[in-house]
């Protein structure tokens, strides 16, 4: 009798054990198990890639694409396809799109770190060499520094030594590690500039726009060092542009034909970083802002009728537009979706043909090689260089176009010229691509205000605590520890 | 008495002597001088008597006194009768062989009773001469068997006999005697009357089942206990009530009406309807509602109310079925731990019995369906066009034309009337405005359908084995042409006793199921314009081609969506009785379920583009894999009386599935494999759970009446992480017999049975996915290379949702046991209710599902039943149940202060404090606007003069009148208010069963009262009528009615908003005859003699009649499942009580004929 309640206690005890109790899940992967070899790496990096469009989901969507693009252009008064709540900057936590940017490009980042995470927790023998484990880690670290850069630039006091800095993670996310605060912003620069630092220590050099490369990691802490203008700031930010731009890789370089360019899209050279659509029948769903808003933003075909492209900006910058040889190039007519398939006039650089080719290469720019130059032109301006030094990158830039011809820009007579020539060149040739010229609005000034005011004559006075956008309320109202940013409504 | 020469020897083992015994013998020692010594107790002792010439009516109340014996005699035989007999340390038969050597008189022992009779060869003393003769043959009613042993007595006299081991008896009575009363153990005493037409011949004599309801076994989960013993609140429902569904009924939807606190809705007559399974009320917000199914053993995870082939339960043959039990509350529940939150239904299957003779049944049903559609029905082609005319003049007269109108009306026409002095009878129809078409689609696509079922079975024993084998074919036909399901069942269930101690068993089943689901066709008819040709001129079905939200009927038919479910399941156990009282029980067992969706989409089918063709394949199997192992220890000490019981389960489930489809197929009847079509996807994927628990059970009982149950049970499950792996699930029960009790003797006879119990206790529910813990990664391709992303947010800390509750109830028999019932109360609080609730949005995630929430039901439970008519012949019973629920929102997730659902419509508002079911919307004032000018009146002004409307811009004379709440003068959404509750205030059901001769019938009625559902048909016509077809009682409306009708203003354009408001919600109260049921046995001596046992008839029907206000085709039925409604969230917040008029009720008549052999 006791044998057998023995027999049964060891029974027990032995199904019991945990063993049994874990059940892995057969198509679905772990950060345990996704990374078990250099392919598994090479996976990883290849979904944080994907992460730019499908976020935390499985379709395609745009929150990284045209949208922030638009946003940012109608905040800087340059396109109406962002809406007036972005034009007004009269956003609050609860508006449309700021949540999903927010949990989005923290989708990102999850994507980032996961790859970060399991491809450190690989053994160095699974790599082909012990360079390239360092190289896949600066990739992702890039990856996250450049999500962290916008996450800093949309939500934070970049240019202020305050408190209202970026909410960093570097673990995969779950229930229990959710909730906590922000960082400095300082203390969140010294994180996106250990990640750049790295990546520009172990990436490999430019090959194509859908990877990151140096050049990027370069060119991201420069733009990161000129948008903060801290002190000391644009020399250091000079002397990496300078070395940057030493020692470019010979495939890297700009497309004498503008219009070839955009039609070649992520697959020109001239494009050092840009969102790339996986292949498939429906790329347009997958961007909405350049396939649908841009375009019916603009003006609808009325045969007979010159077509204006007032719609589809604002008149101060519309006025420099129609006078610029890029109009030609830049403009044009698109579909928009709907049952007759109407045609709008709008920018069609990026929105392309519209929605009558859905499966169109439909990009957004993240960074092209003109923004190198424009960099330097106006850290040259703002360090002390003469004003022909600091014009001759712009005239660099215009040169090197042959489609459509650009005019060669003549010496200005002061530097305050100087900088609307600047600030003009970087509003005509990146406008609606990746929100430059919003950041360039509050850099550069007009009569002793941020250019924008100039740009958007109607809009009532802003305070400044609302050059950024409210922490959203799917984050503030569920995480506790977080601090809002100040001047909004939660 | 030919039997009275085989007296049983028996074998008496030698016990200690019992002292008390002995003093209790001593005094009739001293006073008749004579001396007795005995050892041991009851029939096995040995004693020595000493009687010296004493009557033998001494030695009889001697003997009685000092064995547990009874004696049966009649007294005229022994007068007179003088015993001298000494004997030491004898036995009872060596003592009775004794005292009746020299006597006339012989004796019988039969169980506990000695039977004393006169010697057949003995001379007749003259009196006996005016004595009769009673011959007769005691059988079971149910088996049929012969009852050995049992006893016959005239009424009124100690005058009796036993039966033989072929239940026959013979028995002299005086003339005058009146009443033979015939007993038997576990069987009712039945009153033999006597007459003259019982003489000179054999009678037959069946005895029924004890009525005695307190000893009947009810099945508690690991073990079985039995009514008066048990502390929790179970109803069962037996044989007899399986045996009395209607044709057609599945194991869930007979649940209906039959027990207190169990809330069954059936979606519709169709053969696929989902049956929705509430006890006591909602315990969850995001998973399954549905009680845990245990079928022999084995857990059942269909775990929905879905009624296609993935519901294993529709696999049943209810004929298999022997009983189904259903555990409520927490004392009995808890055995179940975590997944027994919504309660738990036991079935439990047929068995054969020990030493029973082979015995067939052979039952033969056929039924017919017709549709009952509470009037409802489509309109045919003058009905439309009259419809379009009445309601497109007035719609183009309030808001002009649009869309619609214009395909009716001649705007050209209408525009060159250039007058302002204009009304609708002036537009002229367009000459194209309909087709030449007549087609009654109701009347085309619904049929009286046909429901034929077949089952036969084997059961029977031999001294160590019994046997129970049977298969059965189902076909049930769809009131709506084309709907069907056909269901094949085997089963074999085997016992076998190896020696005394071991008791091996196996239960073996399958079955197949073939569906051909046509639920969509009422759908497809209520949209399709009567007017419409349903063929083309060379004979094809007209697609009309310009329309993708329409579908021909004919094509839905021609449209293949079947499905294909298998089921097997085997089980092995072992019993082994280690000691007496103790016994080890492991069974294993295998479940795999197959299901099969095939559907073929014809060019034309409604939502693709009408060059289109597709075909979905789909293939899920799971597979349950059960170990329990339990030892169970039963002790009885004085008055002390223990069953102690301790287990351990394991489990694994797993899960597959694989689908797959292709499109633009060039052919669509034969090249319609998946590699045919011009473009093709495939998915697969695999999950599974285990699950591991240690059980047990302490039954104790103390002197019959003071009762304890206390259970526990740890589940760790795969399902949560690693730190909320284990729960722990702790159960206690007291009771307490009080008519057990000394100061209730003298009631005893008025109330033989009162029961007072009350349980506490935790439980749990699963509702959640496999891995909800672990943050996964999934596949995300990149640039033509493949890719793994984060794909979900794993919830680490999630745990079980754990239920808490209370239950007290009082049990009763009265008079006789001819009144018995229940009255109970309950509350059950569910904490860490799972819900898809708010996380930081910095996880990437803005909802994750996470234990947020606290609700709590509360409610009453009565039933009781009666034997009104309680005599040999006939027997009247009366059942009636009612049961009340309320479900409160205690607790939400303190981020999220409202839930409303559906996600965009808000048909319903959850808040803290509100309760389940609560509608949310405008208050209607209870009539419509009469007049322009009245509404003209109600419009408010704003602060800068301009006058607003009141609600729409179209408001309109024969629209609803809501009512302004807050006073700002117009409805907007701060109006919305409270409307009534979906959940019913009380709901129960009745029975009445009369047994008269041969003949029994049983009737089941259900009745709710107080729910207020909301007519979708009604609220989503108001909003614009389109061009399709609509229902006869649209004419109800104020557009042909003017201000009394049912439906409000109708019109094309210009309608008010997507508005819920208490105009669309209806009483749903209803009083329903579920069932009738008449059942004849044809008399037994027409079969004597041949291998026919029995042979019966029987007539059903269902869904006679129901009496209610409510508008639509079933006041309970037509509720929302999953493919409705938006989320998992909404089918249990909203949809039950939404009426989506998918799928009409039907009446089903059905005769049978059942043959029974040996």
């Amino acid at each position: 009798m006791k044998r057998i309640i023995y027999i049964l206690i060891l029974g027990f005890i032995l199904s019991s054990c945990d063993d049994f109790l874990t059940e892995e899940p057969v198509h679905k992967q772990t950060l345990e198990n996704a990374v078990v070899d250099y392919d598994g790496a090479q996976n990883i990096i290849n979904g944080m890639y994907a992460s730019l469009t499908l976020g935390s989901g499985t379709s395609g969507s745009d929150f990284f694409g045209g949208s922030l693009a638009c946003a940012l252009s109608s905040q800087a008064g340059v396109s109406r396809a962002g809406g007036t709540t972005f034009y007004s900057m009269s956003y609050n936590s609860t508006t449309n799109g700021i949540a999903t940017y927010w949990q989005q490009w923290y989708a990102c980042v999850n994507a980032a770190n996961a790859a970060i995470i399991s491809i450190s927790a690989l053994a160095d023998n699974k790599f082909p060499d012990t360079k390239e484990k360092s190289r896949m880690i600066a990739e992702a670290r890039c990856f996250r520094a450049w999500v962290n850069a916008h996450l800093l630039w949309c939500f934070g006091h970049f240019q202020t030594d305050d408190e209202y800095g970026i909410l960093y993670r570097e673990e995969l996310s779950d229930m229990v590690n959710v909730h906590r605060d922000r960082l400095s912003v300082k203390d969140s620069y010294q994180k996106i500039f250990d990640d750049l630092d790295a990546a520009i220590k172990d990436l490999g050099d430019y090959t194509t726009s859908k990877r990151l490369s140096r050049q990027l990691a370069q060119a991201l802490k420069v733009k990161l060092l000129l948008n903060r203008g801290w002190e000391g700031d644009y020399e250091n930010a000079l002397l990496l542009l300078n070395e940057t731009m030493s020692s470019l890789p010979a495939d890297f370089k700009m497309d004498p034909d503008m219009k070839n360019m955009y039609n070649e899209a992520w697959d020109s050279k001239e494009v050092l970083w840009a969102r790339y659509l996986e292949d498939g029948s429906g790329r347009a769903y997958s961007e909405f802002a350049y396939t649908q808003t841009i375009i019916q933003t603009g003006d609808l075909l009325v045969v007979g009728q010159e077509p204006s492209s007032l719609k589809s900006f604002y008149p101060e910058f519309n006025s420099w537009l129609e006078t610029d040889p890029r109009y030609d190039v830049t403009m044009g007519w698109a579909r928009r979706l709907n049952a007759t398939g109407q045609q709008y006039f709008c920018p069609t650089k990026v929105a392309r043909g519209g929605r009558a080719d859905m499966n169109d290469k439909f990009t957004t720019y993240y960074f092209r090689y003109p923004e190198l130059l424009l960099m330097q032109a106006e850290l040259r301006a703002r360090t002390g260089a003469t004003i022909a030094e600091a014009l001759s990158p712009i005239n660099t830039l215009r040169n090197n176009r042959t489609n459509p011809v650009l005019p060669q820009i003549p010496e200005p007579a002061t530097r305050d010229e100087l900088m609307d020539i600047i600030f003009k060149e970087y509003c005509l040739e990146l406008f609606v691509e990746n929100g430059s010229e919003w950041f360039a609005s509050l850099r550069f000034e007009k009569d002793g205000n941020p250019w924008f005011k100039t740009l958007k004559p109607d809009v009532a006075e802003v305070s400044t605590n609302k050059y950024c956008w409210p922490i959203p309320a799917v984050e503030t109202s569920v995480n506790s520890q977080i601090k809002p940013n100040p001047g909004f409504d939660n | 008495m030919k039997k009275n020469s085989s007296i049983p020897k028996m074998g008496f083992k030698l016990f200690r002597p019992n002292p008390r015994m002995f003093g209790k013998l001593f005094a009739l020692f001293v006073f008749m001088i004579f001396c007795t010594h005995s050892y041991g107790v009851g029939q096995n002792k040995k004693m020595d008597v000493h009687f010296n010439n004493v009557s033998i009516d001494f030695v009889i109340e001697y003997l009685e006194s000092a064995t547990d014996y009874t004696f049966v005699y009649n007294d005229t035989d022994k007068e007179g009768i003088k015993i001298s007999v000494s004997l030491k340390d004898a036995d009872i038969v060596t003592i009775l062989d004794a005292v009746f050597k020299d006597t006339p008189l012989a004796y019988q022992i039969k169980e506990d009773r000695i039977v004393v009779l006169r010697r057949k060869n003995n001379t007749m003393k003259p009196e006996e001469e005016k004595q009769l003769v009673v011959k007769g043959r005691v059988i079971s009613e149910k088996e049929q068997e012969p009852i050995i042993g049992a006893t016959v007595i005239l009424e009124g006299t100690t005058l009796g006999v036993a039966t033989d081991v072929e239940g026959e008896f013979s028995i002299n009575v005086p003339k005058d005697a009146k009443t033979l009363v015939i007993s038997s153990i576990g069987y009712a005493k039945y009153r033999f009357a006597l007459n003259s037409n019982v003489f000179d011949k054999l009678n037959i004599i069946q005895l029924k089942d004890s009525v005695s309801f307190v000893d009947e076994v009810v099945i508690v989960g690991y073990g079985t206990t039995k009514v008066k013993d048990a502390t929790g609140a179970v109803s069962r429902l037996g044989e007899k009530d399986i045996a009395m569904s209607p044709a057609g009924a599945s194991v869930q939807s007979m649940l209906q009406g039959r027990a207190p606190g169990v809330n069954v809705m059936i979606q519709s007559a169709s053969p696929t309807s989902p049956v929705n399974v509430t006890i006591r009320g909602i315990s969850t917000l995001t998973g399954n509602t549905q009680p845990l199914w245990v079928i022999d053993g084995v857990p059942d995870y269909s775990q929905s109310s879905t009624g296609d082939v993935t519901n294993a339960l529709f696999n049943l043959n209810l004929s298999d079925i022997e009983s189904i039990d259903i555990l409520k509350d927490v004392s009995a529940t808890a055995i179940y731990g975590s997944r027994a939150a919504n309660g738990v239904i036991i079935v439990t299957t047929k068995r054969g019995k020990l030493g029973m003779q082979p015995t067939v049944d052979l039952s033969l049903r056929a039924g017919i369906q017709t549709i009952n559609s509470n009037k409802l029905n489509a309109l045919n082609a003058t009905e439309y066009k009259r419809f379009v005319e009445t309601v497109g003049r007035q719609s183009i007269e309030i808001a002009g034309f649009d869309y619609n109108t214009r395909l009716f009306f001649n705007e050209s026409k209408f525009n060159q009337l250039n007058t302002s002095q204009w009304d609708g009878s002036m537009l002229e129809l367009l000459p194209d405005a309909f087709m030449d078409g007549d087609t009654d689609w109701w009347d085309e696509m619904t049929q009286n359908a046909l429901t034929t079922q077949c089952d036969i079975s084997v059961r029977g024993g031999t001294e160590n084995s019994n046997y129970f084998i049977s298969f059965g074919y189902n076909d049930q036909k769809g009131v709506v042409k084309g709907g069907r399901s056909k269901l094949l069942t085997g089963r074999l269930n085997f016992e076998t006793l190896i020696g005394k101690q071991i008791k091996l068993g196996v239960n073996l089943s399958g079955s197949s199921r073939k569906t051909n689901n046509k639920d969509n066709l009422i759908d497809n008819i209520i949209r399709f314009r009567p007017d419409f040709p349903a063929y083309n001129e060379d004979g094809s079905i007209n697609l009309v081609t310009t329309s993708t939200v329409i579908e021909n009927p004919h094509l839905t038919l021609a449209n293949r969506n079947n499905g294909r479910g298998l089921t097997f399941s085997g089980s092995a156990f072992l019993e082994w009785t280690i000691l007496d009282g103790l016994k080890f029980k492991s069974t294993g067992t295998v479940n795999y379920t197959n299901s099969q969706t095939d559907v073929f989409s014809k060019k034309g089918t409604r939502g693709y583009a009408t060059a289109y063709n597709s075909r979905n394949l789909g293939n899920s199997e799971n597979n349950t894999y059960v170990w329990d192992n339990t030892l169970t220890w039963m002790k009885t000490f004085g008055k002390h009386n223990l069953v102690a019981m301790v287990g351990h389960s394991i489990e694994k489930y797993k899960s597959k599935m694989l689908s797959g489809g292709a499109e633009e197929f060039p052919d669509e009847e034969v090249l319609i494999n998946l590699g045919s079509g011009a473009d093709s996807w495939a998915d697969s994927d695999e999950a599974g759970n285990t699950l591991v628990s240690a059980i047990a059970r302490v039954n104790y009982k103390y002197n019959n009446r003071y009762l304890a149950t206390f259970t526990f049970r740890t589940d760790g499950s795969s399902k949560f992480g690693p730190d909320k792996r284990w729960g722990y699930f702790p159960s206690g029960a007291l009771a307490w017999v009080i008519s057990e009790e000394e100061f209730m003797a003298p009631l005893k006879l008025y109330i033989p049975y009162l029961k007072l119990r009350a349980s506490v206790g935790k439980i749990g529910s699963q509702n959640l996915g496999n891995y909800d813990y672990i943050s996964l990664m999934g596949s995300a391709s990149y640039d033509g290379q493949p890719g793994t992303k984060p794909t979900s947010l794993g919830n680490p800390v999630l745990q079980w949702e754990e239920t808490t509750s209370v239950d007290v109830g009082l049990d009763f028999g009265l008079f006789n046991e001819r009144l018995r019932g229940t009255i109970g109360y309950y509350n059950k609080q569910i904490n860490n209710l799972i819900y898809d609730g708010s996380v930081p949005a910095n996880s990437s995630y803005t909802t994750v599902n996470q234990n947020v929430g606290t609700i709590a039901n509360v409610g009453w439970e009565f039933d009781i039943r009666g034997d009104v008519i309680r005599t040999d012949k006939v027997n009247f019973e009366i059942g009636f149940n009612i049961a009340t629920n309320s479900g409160k929102v205690k607790k939400l997730d303190g981020i999220v202060k409202e839930l409303k659902m559906p996600y965009y419509y808000e048909y319903v508002r959850l808040v803290e404090g509100g309760h389940i079911g609560d509608w949310y919307g405008y208050k209607y004032a209870g009539r419509l606007f009469r007049t322009q000018e009245e509404i003209i009146a109600l419009k408010p002004v704003s602060s800068t003069g301009v006058q607003e409307n009141y609600f729409g811009s179209y408001d309109s004379p024969g629209d609803a009148y809501l009512i302004d709440q807050d006073g700002d003068g117009k409805i907007t959404a701060k109006d919305k208010v409270k409307l009534g509750n979906f959940n019913p205030k009380f709901f129960g059901g009745f029975n009445l069963s009369l047994s008269w001769k041969n003949l029994y019938a049983t009737a089941v009625f259900t009745y709710s009262y107080g729910a207020k559902r909301m007519w979708y048909y009604q609220y989503e016509k108001t909003s614009g009528v389109g061009t399709y077809n609509v229902y006869n009682s649209i004419f109800d409306s104020y557009n042909f009615k003017g201000g009394d009708a049912l439906f409000p203003r109708l019109a094309y354009a210009g309608t008010v908003a997507n508005a819920l408001c208490d105009l669309y919600i209806h009483d749903a109260s209803f009083l329903r005859m579920n069932s009738l049921n008449l059942n004849y046995r044809l008399p037994a001596n027409w079969f004597t003699g041949t291998f026919v046992n029995n042979v019966e008839l029987s007539f059903s029907a269902s869904n006679l009649f129901t009496i209610t206000k409510y508008p639509g085709f079933d006041p309970q039925g037509n509720f929302g499942s999953t493919s409705t409604s938006a989320t998992a969230n909404d089918v249990i917040t909203v949809a039950q009580g939404v009426d989506y008029s998918t799928y009409p009720s039907a009446r089903t008549y059905s005769l049978g004929i059942k043959f029974t052999f040996k």
